[in-house]
């Protein structure tokens, strides 16, 4: 998740659209999200640092036990 | 978002409460404040408009007239106890806590180290708060609390503990996480004060339960549901009814230690084995939450939201092994209590379907296919899908901010080249599994 967020960020000065959708990732803040099976580490941190508030239904992925 | 909790009247009323027991008490009142000081999400989950750093504003608002004691457990720093809410251990969250009061220019008296028996790290901590500038104070354990009152209340209990010396009216002892001494640092304080004959009170402030609000109030229940993993849970405070005949809500380690508690206070005070001012839990408390309430339709649905999310919560730490089933069990009867069932959660059927979707199209990734859905502020679902090459996560969140700006579907916010070679850097260089 973060590594899609930076790139968004390079993009911005030469792609308009990358740049309007960094402006919008401020309204995330506070906002429901549900996922179907248990993100990887790395996702779990970019989406508490966006301010989304996560609900998981807990299925595990084929990564297996050790979710990076 | 429609607004249930209005902040400025809250504080006014809870800020003239805490004054007013001041006044009660004479020279000192020392104030247990709980629960989180700063960046309280679970209250703003719960009543939609409180501001998580309302507490703060409250202490801006009496700063003239308080100082704040913090308090920490030795052991809690020893074994490296995690702070949930702060996802550091607690010595670092001790610093951090520092370092926003001083960012919003709140005195901090002392920081007192509690349960402390030469801990090499709480020593360490001690050295780093006060190259800070603060005064560190280290209180040992009391045998035999709290059953030994005679012991307790001597020079050889609460009178060994050294005083902490203090300036203003109201001394707020607050602390990292439960278990940090709080209420002793208190009762020390009670006692020394007693017996250098200054006038010195005690009262408990902590949002949660609310005790106007009924036992089964939704907003009283999500506090249940937050505390689940401790078994806490709300109920009449008898105390308090039988002394006033008034229906007053309280959680039930409050009640448990009421008895114990007041007889504590009497010996200190003198008063006869019983706590001169106070008749229940309840009336320690100074708690005025519900005078912010002003949807109580708005509060009670964002509080069955709210057991939603700790149904999942908890469902989700039993799955990985870190929660018993007993604290899942309790959440379960919560739902039913409310009324609720986990997919009247807005986004639980669209992420549902955004998986099934993906297994009908062919999509996912390495036969599992992964949904997730994001509710914007406008109340719009999006979606999003696994792929080889995106988690369903981040693929919700690029939707989500699309549709946030306008950008049309045809658009790409990233170059299709820029998300593989992402990928394959994820994949192949740094070797994960997607």
């Amino acid at each position: 998740m973060s590594e899609l967020l930076i790139a968004l960020a390079v993009s911005a000065n030469s792609n308009p659209a990358a740049g309007a959708g960094l402006k919008a990732l401020r309204s995330l803040r506070g906002c429901e999200m549900h996922m179907t099976h248990i993100p990887t580490q790395g996702d779990q941190v970019g989406i508490r640092r966006l301010g989304l508030n996560l609900t998981t239904d807990a299925e595990q992925t084929p990564g297996g036990y050790f979710l990076r | 978002m429609r607004i249930g909790f209005d902040n400025e009247r809250y504080l006014a009323r809870q800020s003239e409460a805490i004054l007013q027991r001041v006044g009660e008490f004479g020279d000192k009142l020392y104030l247990e404040f709980g629960g989180k000081l700063v960046f309280d999400y679970h209250a703003a989950r719960v009543l939609p408009g409180y501001d998580p750093n309302v507490k703060m504003r409250l202490l801006k608002l009496l700063k003239d007239k308080i100082e704040i004691v913090f308090c920490v457990s030795a052991r809690d720093i020893e074994r490296g106890r995690i702070r949930g809410d702060f996802g550091m251990t607690y010595d670092m969250a001790t610093l951090k806590t520092l370092d926003d009061l001083r960012d919003e220019g709140l005195p901090v008296a002392a920081v007192t180290i509690n349960r402390f028996s030469g801990e090499t790290a709480a020593l360490k901590l001690k050295t780093k708060v006060e190259r800070r500038g603060v005064r560190v104070y280290t209180q040992g354990e009391i045998e035999g609390y709290p059953n030994d009152l005679d012991l307790i209340v001597s020079d050889e209990g609460y009178g060994k503990n050294a005083y902490i010396e203090t300036a203003k009216p109201v001394v707020v002892i607050t602390g990292a996480g439960p278990g940090s001494g709080k209420m002793a640092t208190g009762l020390s304080q009670l006692y020394h004060d007693q017996r250098a004959g200054r006038q010195a009170g005690f009262a408990k402030f902590e949002t949660f339960p609310i005790w106007c609000l009924a036992v089964d109030h939704p907003v009283n229940l999500a506090y249940e549901a937050a505390t689940a993993d401790l078994g806490d849970f709300n109920m009449v405070d008898p105390f308090h009814l039988t002394a006033y005949g008034v229906t007053a809500v309280n959680y039930n380690r409050d009640v448990e230690n009421f008895p114990i508690l007041q007889s504590i206070v009497g010996r200190i005070l003198g008063g006869g084995g019983r706590m001169p001012h106070y008749q229940s839990p309840t009336d320690m408390g100074v708690n005025r939450a519900a005078d912010g309430i002003v949807d109580d339709g708005v509060v009670r649905e964002a509080a069955r939201q709210e057991i939603i999310r700790r149904y999942y919560r908890h469902h989700w730490e039993h799955t990985v092994g870190v929660e018993e089933k007993s604290s899942l069990e309790r959440v379960k009867r919560l739902l039913g209590r409310v009324g609720a069932k986990p997919e009247d959660r807005r986004v639980v059927p669209p992420a549902r379907d955004a998986a099934r979707q993906a297994e009908a199209h062919g999509k996912g990734h390495l036969g599992v296919y992964c949904g997730a859905a994001i509710e914007l502020p406008t109340g719009a679902v999006v979606s999003g899908k696994n792929s080889p090459l995106m988690h369903s996560g981040s693929a919700a969140v690029l939707n989500a901010i699309k549709t946030l700006a306008g950008i049309p579907d045809s658009i790409d916010l990233l170059p299709p080249a820029i998300v593989r070679d992402l990928a394959h850097l994820k994949q192949e260089a740094l070797g994960q599994v997607a």
